[in-house]
């Protein structure tokens, strides 16, 4: 009687806390706001004899603020600019409303090479969440920034970034003949450390990486047929891989490498091909009588999206990359649709297109068809996406041609420098 | 069995018993006869003086044949007395054989005992069961030792019968021998006064009747007297027989008794022991209900403060859409293409400050389980109920974070 007493009682004492385990409040959290991480990265600590201009630490900053993800701090904000940990008052960072602080501090090894050191911490917790050791010398300085930047990037937001990648662009100059130059140009994604790597006088168009980023197609109008060319970055060896009866135009490397997709233009009508690279074999995609033309791979490989104005205007239209003639339209909405290409992910593109505003960057959904203009200006041209999707880029058009990267949102903007001449066209390395 | 040969014995002896008395009083009897005849006749010699008498032929004849037939008679009666001394052997034989009884029925006794010591190792069985006394078999033996004593003495008290009675039959035995020399003596003077009785017999003859006649009632009544003697004596050894079997019942009954007292004292011990128990089991049970007050107590408060909790807790759920609009105006988003959910125990000061944000259920992100623990903080202080008096109930919460279904 007493233990079924002490049993019953046991039961009640369990159920009271069973209840009271239960009682705990949860309070549902879905909502937030899209807006920059806010983070402050200190100016690093740099000896005396060190140039004073370098200011490496802006690269960091710079890269996080272009992919719209940062809402990185002005240094003139700071309460204090710590360099090494014991300095660090993370009250002051909470103060002015820093969730993360990047500090650092460079060591002279040589006369060329220096230690730097640099650590992430999360303001509210006070712990480090991550820390790195790089030597670096004015030949590699930038990239070691693109590098910390990488890691920032990661272990704040969980997803990859693309600073470490390059671009390719044409540009058109006119030389101190009076004469027309067309040139390939490969830079860093923020337009430093760009390199010439064709020179030419006939038109560069269509420029495209291969999935290695070792080698660029692209095709070069000469007088009356322009042909498909693949080039060697680093040896800038290069050959002719279409020169088909007609214009071949628009070449786009395969996820895979081992193809490209292209376009032959005979009396005004264009078709989509695919060129196998080790056997030169192609295979027509498209046969129409309409123009089908600027092909593009999804990432899986199983399509190539292209614009064509078989309808009403040019729209995106999109055909089975192993398979003739099974072609789907994609874009249903705006005047024209255009230069379309696809996101990392596969389920957007980014395309040109003319909602009645001129022409624009838009995103378009490939699940709800809908398209969202992210660029603020309207004679836009070539827009692309970077490896990792953190980031866009166009071609601004008009007197001034520029490339501007854009946040994938739209809200942060920012020119690529060191671009000199009329850029006609660009394309975006592969995250190697 | 035993009784019935004890009857059949007791039956004999005092048969026996009679026909030794019986022996006696006759042996007795003839000896005060011939005084008397002697008395008698030194009496009527001295008294009468022998006169010259004519006696005829035939008186002589008949006088002697008168002799002849009291020779007959006395040969007769010591025929008797050697029967009676033969009779008085066969007493002592049965004496012997009685004697023999009383060693069987103290073997029966002993058997008795014997009994009784298993009995009474069967009580000590029994005791030992109960409990392992060893002290009980002590008293139990000692009781046994007075008891074997008491037989003893018993036994010795036989042993001086059996003397006594062989005491009695070698004075019987010394009373005929003297008897017989008197007899002798008797016929000798009877020869001697044959001659002279021969004469007086007729006229002593009546008066000798008479006096037998007499005698005879007086040996009735001696004999009666005798039996009564002996019937008082029987029963005096009854009753001394009765009380040594009452003493033995004494014996056995105080052993009893003592077992008796024995098992009351462990009854009683038991009776204690249950009562300890019971007494145990008392306060055990007193223990237990105070134990249940105690948690009907705790229970009790455990409802009161289950109200307390729940009123704080609506309290607090008034705040909670304005805590949910602070911490989701804090957390910044990371546009991620997986769906994660993060759970965070938070603990709050009495002002709503956040004191702690521990991850309770990870995402599997890092980043992602950062970003939540980052809104939390900055949304501190939370606002919650003023009222101090809800800050134990609320100061512990959860927030549940997914991240929004784009």
């Amino acid at each position: 009687m007493p233990k079924i007493a002490s049993k019953f009682l046991l039961i009640v004492v369990l159920l009271l806390a069973g209840s009271y385990a239960n009682a705990v409040v949860t309070i549902e959290i879905d909502q937030g706001v899209k807006r920059g991480i806010p983070i402050a990265i200190v100016p690093f600590g740099i000896p005396q004899d060190i140039d004073e201009g370098l200011e490496l630490d802006e690269v960091i900053r710079s890269d996080l603020s272009r992919t719209g993800r940062f809402d990185v701090k002005k240094v003139d904000g700071f309460l204090q600019t710590p360099t090494k940990v014991e300095d660090v008052i993370f009250a002051d960072w909470r103060l002015i409303g820093v969730d993360y602080l990047v500090i650092g501090s460079i060591e002279r090894v040589d006369e060329i090479n220096s230690r730097l050191e640099t650590r992430l911490f999360n303001v509210f917790d006070e712990k480090q969440i991550f820390g790195s050791q790089f030597i670096v010398s004015t030949s590699n300085d930038r990239q070691v920034m693109h590098r910390i930047a990488n890691e920032v990037y990661k272990r704040v937001t969980g997803t990859k970034s693309s600073f470490h990648t390059r671009i390719a662009y044409s540009i058109a100059s006119v030389s101190s003949e009076n004469k027309t130059e067309h040139k390939l140009v490969v830079a860093d994604y923020d337009g430093h450390n760009a390199t010439v790597v064709l020179k030419t006088d006939n038109p560069i168009l269509s420029p495209s990486w291969s999935p290695d980023s070792e080698m660029i197609t692209y095709s070069i109008l000469e007088k009356n047929q322009s042909k498909v060319w693949v080039q060697k970055i680093s040896s800038g060896k290069r050959q002719v891989v279409a020169e088909f009866e007609g214009q071949n135009r628009s070449p786009s490397w395969s996820p895979d490498g081992t193809r490209l997709a292209f376009t032959i233009s005979r009396k005004g009508n264009s078709d989509i091909f695919v060129l196998t690279l080790a056997t030169g074999e192609i295979v027509q995609l498209t046969r129409d009588r309409q123009i089908d033309t600027e092909p593009a791979w999804s990432p899986d490989a199983d399509y190539i999206v292209f614009t064509s104005n078989r309808g009403k205007g040019a729209q995106i239209y999109r055909v089975r990359a192993n398979e003739n003639q099974l072609v789907e339209r994609m874009t249903m909405y705006g005047k024209s649709n255009s230069r379309a290409s696809y996101s990392p992910s596969g389920e957007q593109l980014i395309l040109i297109t003319d909602q009645g505003k001129g022409n624009q960057v838009g995103i378009f959904d490939i699940e709800s068809k809908s398209i969202t203009v992210v660029s603020p200006t309207s004679i836009d041209d070539s827009a692309v996406y970077s490896p990792n999707g953190d980031m866009l880029m166009y071609i601004v058009e008009g007197r001034d041609r520029h490339i501007k990267i854009l946040s994938p949102d739209g809200r942060v903007q920012s020119r690529v420098e060191f671009v000199e001449g009329a850029v006609k066209q660009v394309a975006w390395s592969s995250d190697n | 069995m035993p009784d019935q040969t004890h009857k059949s014995f007791g039956v004999k002896s005092a048969l026996l018993a009679i026909c030794v008395h019986a022996a006696i009083v006759l042996a007795v009897g003839v000896n005060i006869i011939f005084d008397n005849v002697l008395d008698s006749d030194s009496t009527s010699t001295s008294v009468q003086p022998i006169q010259a008498r004519a006696v005829t032929e035939e008186a002589i004849n008949a006088e002697l044949e008168l002799i002849r037939q009291r020779e007959e008679q006395e040969r007769l009666r010591i025929l008797d007395q050697n029967k009676q001394l033969e009779q008085a052997r066969r007493e002592q034989q049965e004496a012997e054989q009685k004697l023999a009884l009383i060693e069987s029925r103290r073997e029966v006794e002993e058997e008795r005992i014997q009994k009784a010591e298993q009995a009474r190792q069967t009580q000590e069985d029994e005791l030992r069961e109960l409990e392992n006394v060893t002290r009980q078999k002590q008293e139990n033996l000692t009781a046994i030792e007075k008891e074997q004593s008491i037989m003893q003495t018993a036994l010795k008290k036989l042993e001086q019968e059996k003397q006594e009675r062989e005491k009695a039959a070698e004075e019987i035995r010394t009373q005929e021998l003297a008897s017989k020399q008197k007899q002798a003596e008797e016929l000798e003077s009877l020869h001697k006064e044959k001659a002279r009785l021969k004469q007086e017999l007729a006229q002593l003859e009546i008066a000798k009747q008479e006096r037998l006649q007499a005698e005879d009632k007086r040996q009735q009544e001696i004999r009666k007297e005798k039996e009564r003697k002996k019937a008082a004596a029987k029963l005096e050894e009854e009753k001394k027989e009765k009380e040594r079997q009452a003493a033995i019942e004494r014996e056995e009954k105080e052993r009893l008794a003592a077992i008796e007292k024995k098992k009351r004292q462990e009854r009683e011990a038991q009776d204690k022991k249950r009562k300890v128990e019971q007494a145990k089991l008392a306060e055990l049970a007193k223990a237990q209900e105070t134990e249940r007050r105690k948690e009907e107590e705790i229970r009790q408060r455990r409802i009161a403060e289950e109200q307390r909790r729940n009123k704080a807790i609506s309290e607090f759920s008034k705040y909670i859409p304005a805590i949910r609009n602070k911490v989701e105006n804090e957390w910044t988003v990371l546009d991620v293409s997986e769906s994660f959910k993060t759970t965070v125990l938070v603990k709050i000061d009495v002002s709503g400050e956040v004191m702690s944000a521990t991850v309770t259920n990870s995402s599997g992100s890092d980043e992602f389980d950062r970003s939540v623990t980052i809104a939390i903080r900055k949304a501190s202080p939370l606002p919650i109920p003023p009222d101090p008096e809800f800050y134990n109930y609320i100061q512990e919460f959860q927030f549940s974070f997914s991240n929004p279904s784009s």
